[in-house]
């Protein structure tokens, strides 16, 4: 009898202790499930007024937490003054490349603290208001094309020196043509090291906005034959060695042998006459837009220019176009040629 | 004798100068028009080809195969944007002269309308 009033107490409290246990965790469920649901259903009231980018994300079955979250870091941004499309964008393309959606908040909080980054970099330059969006973005742009943040202080602190001596408009002048240069050898993939040498000497031998912009163009089209790395390291030497920008291209076309090969042997073909090296070297400099060829001298120039585009010719002569303004979404524009013109 | 080796001979220049056109024929290029851009994609296996870019938020816009296995696509003209294609399912970076990190561990291509 005993037993039989124990084991039945035991029983008991077993499943009163059972049912407590349960209970907390069902209403936690409950409560989570009631969330979702008005989350669920206030999401189908504001269809129409629900933002794009949050339409996008409940489509994709975001977490709730991380739909905050990727307005919140948005919303950082717009009090900061830093722009928010770069940051909606990268939401977008990692739904488009079917990322995980927390790597896609991380993705936006990085793209976020790029451009933080660099903005505060832009208004330590004290530009005018108006040059410090273009200049912020230039150097988020050097920093999502590969340029590492120690090697753009290396150029920022350059040319907080250079522009010392500088009216305002020259410093600003000087700071975005040294920031487009940045950004555009960034693109071609040239080492961030390499990208900041080139700069840094540049600003050392007292290179001024225009140049350096000369040297960007130039750097341009001979990156377009060849490997943009050597041509920034042999820019780098040149410029260490006192070859101001309009020299540059003049001396890389004769020390770039590969490329002075390739000239040669396509401008002996387009032009019926080439086979010297220097008409050869001048095909491959003055290929691409003919700014240099003009420098490369007579001969060189028309070898040079029928060099350049002979390359090119077989494939890209048809559409007979400038290689310059297309060339550069290319790779295989390089190698084929002008033909990618317009 | 001599007219069959010289045949021989142009049959070999052909066969190799066929090869040359086919290695050096790019797999990916750009035609920029007044309003409008082309991409040009070489892959005569794919089934299907997608390309998306930063211009209308990464929506995919199915490429259409034209002659010898060239997919092409029109896009709006725009100064500057990044891109990728969609081939068969698998994303594909083509052969571009910019290059962006994409923060995912990838690159995307850049189009730059000045470059």
């Amino acid at each position: 009898m005993k037993i039989k009033h124990f084991t039945l107490i035991f029983i008991l409290l077993i499943s009163t202790s059972i049912a407590s246990a349960d209970e907390p965790l069902a209403e936690n469920t409950e409560l989570r499930s009631q969330e979702q649901a008005r989350e669920m259903f206030q999401t189908q009231i504001d269809k129409d007024k629900t933002p794009p980018l949050l339409q996008a994300m409940n489509r994709e079955q975001f977490r709730h937490s991380n739909m905050v979250r990727v307005q919140e870091i948005i919303e950082d941004a717009k009090q900061e003054g830093l722009p928010t499309k770069p940051l909606t964008d990268k939401v977008y393309e990692g739904i488009a490349k079917d990322v995980n959606e927390e790597k896609i908040v991380q993705a936006v909080a990085r793209v976020r603290n790029r451009y933080r980054h660099a903005y505060q970099q832009a208004r330590e330059l004290e530009v005018d208001p108006d040059q410090e969006e273009l200049l912020g973005d230039l150097i988020a742009g050097a920093y999502t094309a590969g340029l590492k943040q120690e090697d753009c202080e290396t150029v920022m602190s350059s040319l907080k020196t250079r522009i010392r001596t500088m009216t305002r408009n020259q410093a600003q002048e000087l700071t975005i043509q040294t920031m487009t240069a940045a950004r555009i050898m960034a693109h071609r993939e040239v080492r961030s090291e390499t990208v900041s040498d080139v700069l840094v000497t540049a600003l050392g031998k007292s290179y001024e906005a225009a140049e350096m912009k000369e040297m960007y163009y130039s750097f341009r089209n001979k990156a377009r034959y060849g490997s943009a790395e050597n041509v920034a390291q042999q820019f780098s030497d040149g410029i260490n060695q006192g070859l101001r920008a309009q020299e540059l291209g003049h001396s890389l076309g004769r020390g770039n042998e590969n490329d002075g090969n390739r000239g040669s042997k396509t401008g002996s073909g387009g032009a019926g006459s080439g086979g010297s090296n220097s008409s050869g070297n001048s095909g491959s400099s003055s290929g691409g837009s003919g700014n240099s060829g003009g420098s490369s001298g007579g001969s060189g120039s028309s070898g040079g220019s029928s060099g350049g585009s002979g390359s090119s010719g077989g494939s890209s002569g048809g559409s007979g176009s400038s290689g310059g303004s297309s060339g550069g979404s290319g790779n295989s524009g390089g190698s084929s040629g002008g033909g990618r013109g317009k | 004798m001599e007219p069959r080796l010289s045949l021989k001979i142009v049959y070999q220049a052909f066969i190799f100068l066929a090869l040359l056109i086919t290695a050096c024929s790019p797999k990916h290029y750009v035609r920029v028009h007044d309003q409008s851009i082309t991409f040009y994609y070489q892959n005569d296996d794919a089934k299907e080809v997608l390309f998306a870019s930063s211009i209308d938020q990464f929506q995919f816009h199915r490429a259409s195969k034209a002659v010898g296995g060239v997919w092409e696509v029109i896009v709006p003209r725009e100064e500057e944007f990044s891109y990728f294609y969609l081939v068969d399912k698998i994303l594909i970076l083509p052969d571009c002269q910019s290059k962006i990190l994409d923060d995912f561990g990838a690159k995307n291509c850049l189009f730059v309308s000045d470059m």
